[in-house]
């Protein structure tokens, strides 16, 4: 077991940021953090890393508890963080290297490592820039660049992708399954419950300080009673049309809204054909038809009763 | 590890233009201006001799012990008039021209004219003033014995000086000096900037990069160190840069005691730097507020010790002593001034005494403050 957290419990005065908080994270697999703002993920890091205090429980990292001076497992370890923490008046190269050197002492080594993670996040050319001469996208990869670039065995990465153009974001993540490819073990926070879905092999859904479920993707899927979801734009649709569909055995909400009527089924079934012969036998016109199986915000409503994507807060 | 964060601190310092312009180049400047606008006072410190015209009129030359004195106060090694012996109508046209600061008219009483009035028209009056006391005294020994009007000259003339302050020590007391030991005060605590930013990236709760390298395997304390002593040799090399400015190219005059000036400027350095790091991680305040506070104690404390008043050195020294004991800008200066004016060093000692006692206590209070390793928030 690379982390263990027992019973992690952090209280900002009144406000409790971890509510009894335990997990595993295994040698070799993306650990996704997921919850909306405030939920606790940054706090949950922070607490791994013993920067902050909590108030009870236990972390261990490498199998040895971990705490402000334990310099050995912090060697072993990388942290990228939500803010960009680089220094504005050194360049690319010299924010990695001054970075990678807090680490690695050898300087033929220290060099190496740094030509590596300028190549890894795709920093070529820009080596010489200032960072404030970099785009939003340049600049998250060279603070991912300053906190892996001393190829570190664990590695935090608290929403790393946070404002990041789209193609920027792909990079981002490429370079996390890579990394993990290469032997890393990783911790990954986000609100964004795609990129979670999209790289993370275990996942971890938080709120207001406390897990609310864990599992793979598939088995966080398969606690709610949710299937396929249909949506077909229609015109028009009789209230006792409406009523029929809502018979079907395999149906468990039927709406209609603004001209589009969505259909969602029960967990494990299948209703798009079933619901297209019904309206070709009723004669009711429709137009693009959208089939989706259920995301982890799916899950997350499901279980909480809201958006994942609300702003509940600041970092917690 | 100490020379990557050491090299690395230097780097970011001297990229930083801000912190180049106010702890490098500002003082310079300051100390610069203060040259151009203090030529003017300098050159009114050597108004000795000063012109005077007489009226060479009957009663002038019925009056021998005038016509003598003026002679021997005119002629003397360091003359204290430069006579104008003229017609009453020369003598208005110089006064009129400014050729002259005032004219005397001989007789009983002696009548001073003067266009203005200022330092010179001063003297004047004053010499005539003791001259007007002793007028019969100087009549009877001119008359008796002539050779003793040298005595009754050389006495006037001492009072006269009287009003000048005798050097004490060293030197002559400057009050322009004042100003550039006030200003050479005032940058040394441009160190609190440094103090500040070192706490700044060290305290994982006041940055992001501080939170970095607090979860890099360097202990915390031996990277704060590390990156100080980058700081403080920046700040040092250009107080001593400073120095090197005003005595060798502004000439001001540090009384040969070079090396002890170094002393208490690196004293100063120091204690400025410890002082922003506790201003920096003691005080749970923003980091403009910060700023502020550093910016009160370097400019307040250069105020209190004579930057903008040179009598507000003595001001203090009288009626608040409290202030000149706890002011650290003000014994900085104060240390460069005793070296200057002082001819012991029980003066200069104290002070430094009083910097090192300072210096010792902010930097305990930082390692308490800088030691701790995890935070209750961030």
């Amino acid at each position: 077991m690379i982390i263990k957290v027992n019973e992690l419990v952090k209280r900002y005065g009144n406000l409790q940021a971890l509510n009894h908080l335990s997990f595993e994270v295994k040698q070799g697999e993306i650990f996704g953090l997921l919850g909306p703002n405030g939920s606790g993920k940054t706090t949950a890091i922070n607490c791994m890393l013993s920067l902050l205090k909590y108030d009870k429980g236990d972390v261990e990292v490498f199998g040895k508890p971990m705490g402000p001076e334990s310099y050995e497992l912090k060697q072993k370890i990388g942290v990228v963080m939500q803010e960009v923490a680089v220094f504005d008046v050194l360049t690319v190269r010299e924010n990695i290297d001054y970075f990678c050197g807090l680490y690695v002492k050898d300087r033929q080594k220290k060099k190496e490592l740094v030509e590596e993670a300028v190549e890894f996040v795709g920093l070529q050319g820009f080596e010489k820039f200032l960072p404030k001469k970099l785009s939003g996208g340049l600049l998250r990869r060279l603070n991912i660049a300053c906190g892996i670039a001393h190829k570190p065995e664990l590695i935090f990465l608290d929403e790393p992708t946070v404002a990041v153009d789209p193609q920027s974001r792909n990079h981002i993540l490429e370079g996390i399954v890579k990394l993990n490819r290469q032997g890393a073990t990783i911790v990954y926070t986000s609100h964004y419950m795609e990129e979670v879905e999209q790289i993370c092999s275990r996942i971890m859904i938080l709120d207001k300080g406390k897990e609310i479920a864990s599992g793979t993707r598939e088995s966080l899927k398969a606690m709610i009673d949710l299937g396929e979801k249909c949506r077909f734009e229609v015109f028009s649709i009789e209230q006792d049309q409406l009523n029929r569909l809502e018979r079907f055995s395999e149906v468990s909400e039927v709406e209609f809204k603004d001209s589009l009527l969505t259909v969602k089924a029960h967990k494990g079934s299948n209703i798009l054909e079933r619901i297209l012969m019904f309206l070709r036998e009723e004669g009711i016109p429709f137009g693009r038809i959208f089939s989706e199986q259920p995301t982890l915000n799916d899950v997350f409503l499901e279980i909480t009763g809201r958006e994942l994507r609300d702003n509940g807060g600041d970092n917690v | 590890m100490f020379s990557h964060i050491f090299s690395y601190r230097l780097k970011t310092i001297l990229r930083d233009r801000e912190m180049v312009f106010w702890a490098m180049v500002f003082p310079l400047l300051m100390a610069t201006l203060f040259k151009i606008a203090f030529a003017n006072i300098t050159a009114a410190g050597t108004i000795l001799p000063v012109p005077m015209a007489v009226i060479t009129d009957a009663a002038y030359h019925n009056d021998q012990a005038l016509q003598e004195t003026l002679l021997r106060v005119s002629r003397s090694d360091q003359p204290l008039l430069e006579l104008h012996p003229v017609s009453r109508e020369e003598a208005e046209a110089l006064l009129f021209d400014d050729e002259v600061a005032g004219y005397l008219e001989a007789g009983r009483p002696l009548r001073l004219h003067v266009a203005s009035s200022g330092i010179k028209q001063s003297i004047l009056r004053t010499f005539l003033d003791q001259y007007s006391q002793y007028q019969s005294t100087a009549e009877t020994i001119m008359r008796r014995n002539p050779e003793g009007l040298d005595e009754f000259i050389s006495q006037l003339e001492r009072q006269i000086s009287y009003t000048t302050p005798r050097p004490l020590g060293r030197n002559q007391p400057d009050q322009v000096l004042v100003f550039y030991f006030a200003l050479l005060a005032m940058a040394c605590f441009y160190g609190c900037y440094y103090g500040l930013l070192e706490a700044k990236e060290i305290q994982a709760n006041l940055s992001y990069r501080a939170a970095r390298v607090n979860m890099s395997p360097v202990h915390k304390l031996k990277a704060f160190l590390a990156s100080s002593a980058a700081s403080l040799t920046i700040h040092f090399s250009a107080q001593v840069f400073l120095l090197m400015y005003l005595r060798f190219i502004l000439k001001v005059d540090f009384a040969d005691q070079f090396l002890f000036v170094l002393v208490a400027c690196f004293t100063g350095c120091v204690l400025s730097l410890a002082l922003g790091a506790l201003i920096g991680s003691g005080l749970k305040v923003s980091e403009n507020l910060k700023d502020g506070i550093a910016t009160a104690i370097g400019l307040g404390g250069s105020f209190l010790a004579g930057l903008m008043y040179p009598g507000m050195k003595q001001i203090v020294s009288v009626h608040f002593p409290v202030v000149k004991w706890i002011n650290p800008v003000g014994i900085l200066a104060d240390s460069y001034y005793a070296l200057f004016f002082y001819e012991g060093s029980s003066r200069y000692l104290l002070n430094l005494t009083l910097l090192l006692a300072f210096t010792l206590i902010f930097i305990t209070a930082v390692y308490l403050l800088i030691r701790k390793r995890h935070y209750d928030s961030i």
